[in-house]
């Protein structure tokens, strides 16, 4: 099911180029983590959604409600955690997570407690009752994700929600997200340029840059067989080349395969795509050519790998003939 | 049965709260508006202390009060209940007089940092996620100065009616009140055009200064410019000099307290007021102005990303 979809959606600011080009693109259940390099157009995809921004052209849906129309309703229904800091002034922690409770419709009462409940699940209970401008980095992105979840909303919008966090308070922060994806069903879109943190907690990747989407994919497909295999042999190459080809085996490049060629000795090493990724005729090619095979080892591909291919792809291509790495939410949309 | 406990808990009763939405926006802003021991200082000792003086000279007949009303009536006898009303037109008029700077300084502290402080802790995405829309926000903030108003400006001035009716021998209280309901209406009719006009140039310089004392200084500098203009249109004929005189918003607000006691006493010098219908429309103006700044940032938060 769609959490988001966007369709055909630009939005300039003034008379600059515009942030966001006739994007479209939907972002599914689960965490969807937003990826892109500064500038690309991440935060404001999240605030033209949430309605923060008005003046754009195309269309946004927030479960299934009209991102112009069905604002409220939207709001009702989503948290979001700003990339800057936004707080509110001369309160105390709780009493600002209190207060948003009220404007979310929750009573004054039920508002308190949401407001003590959150602190505490967020690790600020030491600091309930200190300004909120006293907050370091980190006590602060805990405060507004606190906000963001005061009211229980079934969308979080986070947008670049570690920066500025130490290490241990940023596993505790992806520990938190992940417990409220994964036990709390919350669906959560993970603005982000650190790539490790949203490998950690996110289910799906949707990449953004310049405006464009570059690509979408499911880190799971990431993680599965690639259907290509780091061969690494020792014998004479062209031979076992030619009998991998014979069988169908796609070899890549050599200039594709890191450390090809040894010319110290006759080992070499090549990226190869057999036929349905079995590695089969990759054994009997081998064999057919008395070659020695060291190492047959399944290609997985990392997130940074794909990112950058993305990235560096989107800045000779046009979006549309871009070749995603994997089908997944919304890679249909994003094409 | 444990009522609370740490962790993340589902919330069960979804029912939204009745209130206006714009309530809670009140509250805080007013909160956070009105803390500080040294503005409570400054409240009680500008307004209170001109209540109980005027208060007292209402009470004894005496003072300058009774200075004024000699020489209103350039030593004619009036009977009692002429006194009573004239006397207390004269207090009524005295007390906005004495207190004139000091609410206009009141109004700058109470209002200067109500949008500024949330521009400037880039609050406003915190308000445009939540269900709420641009007015609510608007009035939230606006009714701040307003109500520090109701208190400052309209409650004083009920209480000198109060004690002038209760000066009245036994059994004459209410007939004094009702007869004397034109004062009521009066302060009700000049508290309207006051707090309107305060509060929505307060906001407006609030919402344009993004900086509480900016915001107090700017707002210092219209009220200052305001009377200056209108001080240099005394006697300046035409719809041009009642324009200048109508960007005083204190005379505005004395234009309308003296057209409603329907006195004619020399201590008000009306020549050198405005219009009603100047008043009114710098007023409306500015409220439309303050509207517009307010519900515009308070639409997008484009202007603070």
């Amino acid at each position: 099911m769609a959490i988001v979809t966007v369709t055909n959606l630009t939005k300039a600011y003034g008379r600059r180029p515009p942030a966001l080009v006739d994007v479209s693109l939907e972002f599914r259940e689960g965490v969807t983590g937003l990826l892109g390099p500064n500038g690309a157009g991440k935060s404001t995809l999240l605030q033209c959604v949430l309605g923060l921004l008005r003046d754009f052209s195309g269309r946004a849906t927030v479960l299934g409600l009209d991102a112009r129309r069905q604002r409220l309703d939207i709001r009702r229904r989503v948290g979001y955690m700003p990339e800057a800091d936004a707080l509110l002034p001369r309160m105390s922690g709780v009493a600002s997570c209190r207060f948003l409770a009220q404007l979310s419709g929750l009573s004054r009462r039920e508002a308190l407690r949401r407001a003590h409940e959150c602190l505490h699940y967020v690790g600020l209970t030491e600091h309930l009752y200190k300004s909120a401008e006293e907050y370091s980095t980190g006590m602060r992105q805990r405060l507004k994700l606190a906000q963001a979840i005061v009211h229980d909303p079934d969308v979080l919008f986070l947008d670049e929600p570690v920066s500025g966090m130490d290490p241990q308070g940023r596993e505790d922060f992806l520990a938190l997200v992940r417990g409220l994806a994964k036990e709390h069903g919350k669906h959560v879109i993970w603005s982000s340029h650190m790539l490790p943190d949203v490998q950690r907690v996110a289910d799906g990747i949707l990449v953004l840059q310049g405006g464009h989407v570059r690509g979408s994919f499911r880190l799971e497909d990431l993680e599965g067989a690639t259907g290509r295999f780091d061969v690494e042999g020792e014998g004479h190459a062209m031979p076992f080349l030619d009998a991998l080809a014979t069988r169908g085996v796609r070899v890549e490049p050599e200039d594709a395969t890191p450390g090809a060629l040894d010319p110290t000795s006759l080992r070499f090493r090549r990226i190869v795509q057999p036929p349905g990724g079995d590695a089969g005729p990759v054994f009997e090619a081998a064999h057919a050519t008395a070659t020695i095979l060291r190492a047959v080892t399944p290609v997985v591909e990392r997130l940074e790998d794909v990112f950058h291919r993305l990235i560096d792809g989107g800045r000779m291509q046009r979006p549309e003939t871009l070749t995603l790495p994997a089908a997944g939410p919304g890679a249909e949309a994003a094409r | 049965m444990t009522v609370h406990a740490r962790g993340y808990r589902p919330l069960k009763d979804r029912r939204r709260s009745k209130g206006l939405r714009f309530v809670p926006i009140f509250r805080e802003a007013r909160r956070d508006a009105m803390r500080g021991v040294l503005l409570l200082v400054f409240r009680l000792l500008c307004v209170l202390l001109p209540l109980i003086l005027i208060g007292f000279f209402l009470y004894f007949q005496s003072g300058p009060l009774s200075a004024i009303l000699r020489q209103t009536t350039g030593g004619m006898q009036l009977d009692e209940l002429t006194t009573a009303r004239e006397t207390l037109s004269i207090a009524l008029l005295m007390f906005h007089d004495w207190t004139a700077l000091w609410i206009v300084l009141l109004s700058l502290f109470v209002g200067a940092g109500v949008i500024a402080d949330d521009l400037r802790t880039r609050a406003l995405p915190l308000y445009l996620v939540r269900p709420i829309t641009p007015i609510d926000y608007f009035l939230g903030k606006w009714l701040v100065p307003v109500s520090a108003l109701v208190v400052y400006v309209l409650c004083p001035g009920l209480l000198l009616v109060l004690l002038a009716a209760s000066m009245r021998p036994s059994g004459e209280t209410w007939a004094f009140l009702v007869d004397r309901r034109d004062v009521i209406l009066a302060l009700l009719h000049h508290f309207a055009v006051l707090a309107v006009g305060y509060a929505s140039l307060v906001v407006l310089v609030s919402t344009v200064a993004r900086r509480r004392l900016s915001a107090i200084v700017l707002g210092a500098l219209v009220f200052l410019g305001g009377s200056l203009i209108a001080g240099s249109a005394m006697g300046v004929k035409g719809p041009l000099g009642d324009a200048a005189r109508a960007t005083s918003l204190y005379a505005n607000a004395q234009r309308v307290l003296q057209d409603g006691l329907g006195s004619s006493l020399p201590y008000a010098q009306r020549a050198e007021l405005p219009s009603t219908t100047a008043a009114y429309v710098v007023t409306g103006a500015l409220f439309v102005a303050c509207a517009v700044a307010v519900l515009r940032r308070a639409r997008t938060s484009e202007v603070v990303s």
